[in-house]
């Protein structure tokens, strides 16, 4: 009997524990703000919340912590609670706190397929409510799902040939208009015993940059439009005109380019070892400019075959703030993802980090921030609208378009397969899963 | 003594179990469990999205459906040369290494110090320390391969489809090798010295010696060692992973069933797609292969245990 009793009590015990540790949720104490008394002008009936926002940037503490001073100044009665969490872990982490029910309120979605899996999910909720004047089509869509927008997207990357203007000017060289005065380029260059371009051929990725800058030029939305209706395919004359002419490029690059990293690849660029390379946006403040702060760099988007034609720029969505349909202060939560819509927040993003932001609205000091402010330009004017590789329909399903070009274009440019090869393999890994190439 | 007591009181063991039984049920045997199920599922892994019950259509893609068919055997082709890989560099050159240390009279300490270093540094860090020594622009490697006058050896070690795969195993190996010659060495050291004297009395040379009285001994331990090989080299994932990415580049020439299935699983460079059911589907198909080898292995070494 008495053994009885301490089996239903070590029981009880345990049972305690376990579902003390599964259902432990953390209801968000609502703090009030440090308060700058109440302005006489809107005597609004606010209740105090606490916002959880979680990020992959971790650098955005500072952002953040603007913002709370600019809502404190508003009156919000909001308090943020900023939670930077390491890039590769935060999709992992993420999954899980949603799954559990302690998901933030709001968070940073992946843009293109992330944010609509989420959505699709009804994990977070459409941001109907808000003003997003400020935004392209183009950039929206890459947030939205079904129609509506579900995340507001705080950073656009775009991908570009940068040169080394020191460079260029000793060989009497100018940013080429077409593709054949490039090819003249690199052969000037390489005449001389210059190393035309940097390429990191060990880094997959790296690779896509060369097919997204040159492909948006060559191909164009209409053919991006196409490719996602169907109509047409990878293994089309359009496409592999593009990888060929990436082939062709190979002859331009570095010794041993094939086992050259994209870090180490920045690194020649940086320190003039070549005069060229095809990189993202980002790389201006994190590599370039740390490797050499007096670098003169240019930069210049892939020339069209004829002088005239249009030049065209790959801009993609970094990610985009997204709204927890299971937040229990969403409405403070809406409210602050409002506040990140505004032209005002763009221009802090932009002067804090200098990257592009989402909305478009923004400027950048062409004399201190050249490559930014062009960027920006380009981007307003000259951006796709519709995407074909990063953040495009073909990036949401297995095997993804990234994994399987990069590793293609490795095999190309190790001479193991040629364009046409490539092109139908990648078509082929795309056609496994993607329903329009199924047939 | 609880065994005899009669109603529940007999089941009290496993009360004093459940301390030890509840983790090992909560976090090996229901995940074990939950993943073969989720394998029948297709599903992306974020709560709430749909999961959709397929059937055995993961397995059957990896088995015979291009592309995941291409990328599974291939995957496994390069397990198996890597366990080809370490029989050779990892058990038999520590075993030869162990060998060489039993015949040195001064600084053993010192040179099983040296070989036993290597793994006291994380496996990242080993990595990335290669990734720069190997690095064809600005590696010491290849510099000092041209200083010395081998242009020809000097090449994209990690860049080379053909080189990458066995560069990353040797630097695997160059961290771990310290374990078989510890292994080997103990067994070498179990030897009775006695039979070795009466042997060389009798005019045995030392390769005699090794190959008709130590080998035979400590060839139990070396099965052991192949068997941890097997389960290496199908298990293999932080070192590739850390030198050339998820992708396993280049063009898939490093890519084993452990980075296939990060990819699959997780999503790849830059991707937001991942598929836990066929990532799930993955990870059964690579159990039911390892599983059955390793028994097979623990049997072979029953056989061959020597009673010294």
């Amino acid at each position: 009997m008495r053994r009885h009793r301490t089996l239903a009590a070590v029981i009880l015990a345990l049972s305690l524990l376990v579902t003390a540790c599964g259902g432990s949720k953390s209801t968000p104490t609502p703090t009030t703000p440090s308060t700058t008394e109440p302005s006489a002008q809107k005597p609004v009936e606010k209740t105090p919340a606490t916002v959880t926002v979680w990020s992959w940037r971790t650098q955005d503490e500072a952002l953040w912590k603007k913002l709370q001073e600019k809502m404190d100044a508003n009156n919000e009665k909001i308090t943020i609670e900023f939670r930077g969490i390491k890039s590769t872990e935060f999709d992992s982490v993420l999954k899980t706190a949603m799954s559990g029910g302690d998901g933030p309120d709001l968070f940073t979605a992946r843009g293109g397929a992330g944010t609509k899996t989420y959505a699709e999910a009804k994990q977070i909720v459409p941001l109907d409510s808000l003003d997003l004047k400020g935004f392209d089509k183009g950039i929206l869509e890459q947030a939205s799902f079904e129609g509506k927008v579900y995340a507001v997207p705080f950073a656009v990357q775009t991908e570009t040939f940068f040169y080394n203007k020191k460079i260029f000017d000793a060989n009497g060289l100018k940013e080429p208009q077409t593709w054949d005065e490039l090819m003249k380029t690199m052969e000037t260059l390489k005449s001389k015993g210059i190393t035309p371009l940097a390429v990191g051929g060990k880094d997959g990725y790296a690779l896509c940059l060369m097919v997204d800058t040159i492909g948006a030029t060559f191909l164009g939305d209409q053919w991006a439009s196409d490719a996602i209706a169907g109509k047409t395919n990878y293994a089309d004359a359009k496409f592999v005109d593009v990888l060929t002419k990436i082939n062709n490029l190979q002859k331009y690059a570095q010794k041993d380019f094939i086992g050259t990293a994209q870090r180490d690849a920045r690194t020649l660029f940086a320190t003039g070892q070549t005069a060229m390379i095809i990189d993202g946006i980002w790389a201006v403040n994190t590599y370039y400019l740390k490797t050499d702060p007096n670098i003169q760099l240019g930069s210049f988007l892939a020339p069209p075959a004829k002088a005239g034609d249009p030049v065209r720029l790959y801009p993609y969505v970094d990610g985009g703030y997204a709204v927890n349909a299971a937040s229990k202060v969403k409405e403070a939560a809406m409210r602050v993802a409002g506040y990140t819509a505004t032209d005002e927040f763009a221009q802090l993003y932009a002067d804090l980090f200098a990257e592009i932001p989402g909305n478009k609205n923004v400027k950048f000091d062409a004399a201190k921030q050249p490559m930014l402010a062009k960027a920006v330009e380009q981007k307003n004017a000259v951006g796709l609208k519709t995407l074909f590789r990063i953040r495009s329909p073909f990036d949401s399903g297995t095997p993804d378009i990234s994994t399987s070009l990069g590793a293609n274009l490795q095999g190309m440019l190790s001479n193991k397969q040629t364009p046409e090869q490539t092109a139908q393999a990648l078509q082929k890994d795309l056609a496994s899963w993607y329903p329009a190439f199924k047939k | 003594m609880y065994a005899g007591k009669k109603g529940l009181g007999r089941y009290s063991f496993w009360l004093m179990l459940a301390p030890a039984l509840l983790p090992y049920l909560v976090f090996k045997i229901y995940p074990f469990f939950n993943s073969i199920l989720l394998s029948f599922y297709n599903w992306n892994g974020v709560p709430g999205s749909p999961k959709i019950w397929v059937g055995l259509s993961n397995y059957a893609k990896f088995l015979y459906q291009p592309p995941f068919s291409t990328m599974f055997w291939r995957a496994l082709s390069h397990n198996v040369i890597v366990f080809g890989l370490l029989l050779i560099w990892s058990t038999g050159l520590g075993t030869l290494l162990a060998w060489f240390l039993t015949q040195v009279r001064k600084g053993g300490g010192f040179y099983k110090g040296i070989i036993f270093m290597p793994n006291t540094i994380s496996i990242a860090v080993t990595g990335f320390l290669w990734s720069l020594l190997l690095n064809p622009q600005f590696g010491a490697v290849n510099a000092l391969l041209r200083k010395v006058g081998l242009d020809a050896l000097a090449m994209p070690w990690l860049g080379d489809s053909k080189l990458a795969l066995p560069t990353v195993i040797a630097v695997n190996v160059w961290h771990g090798l310290g374990f078989p010659v510890l292994i080997a060495l103990a067994a070498m050291l179990s030897v009775p010295k006695d039979v070795l004297e009466a042997a060389e009395v009798d005019g045995a040379n030392r390769f005699t010696q090794f190959w008709k009285i130590t080998f035979p001994i400590i060839l139990p331990n070396l099965i052991n060692l192949m068997a941890l090989n097997f389960s290496g080299a199908f298990g293999l994932f932080e070192i590739v992973f850390v030198m050339q990415g998820a992708e396993a580049g280049p063009f898939y020439s490093t890519d084993l069933i452990g980075t296939l299935f990060y990819r699959t699983a997780f999503g790849g460079m830059g991707a937001t797609a991942s598929g836990m059911g066929l990532g799930a589907a993955l990870a059964v198909v690579t159990f039911l292969i390892v599983i059955p080898v390793s028994l097979i292995a623990t049997r072979i070494q029953r056989r061959y245990s020597v009673e010294v």
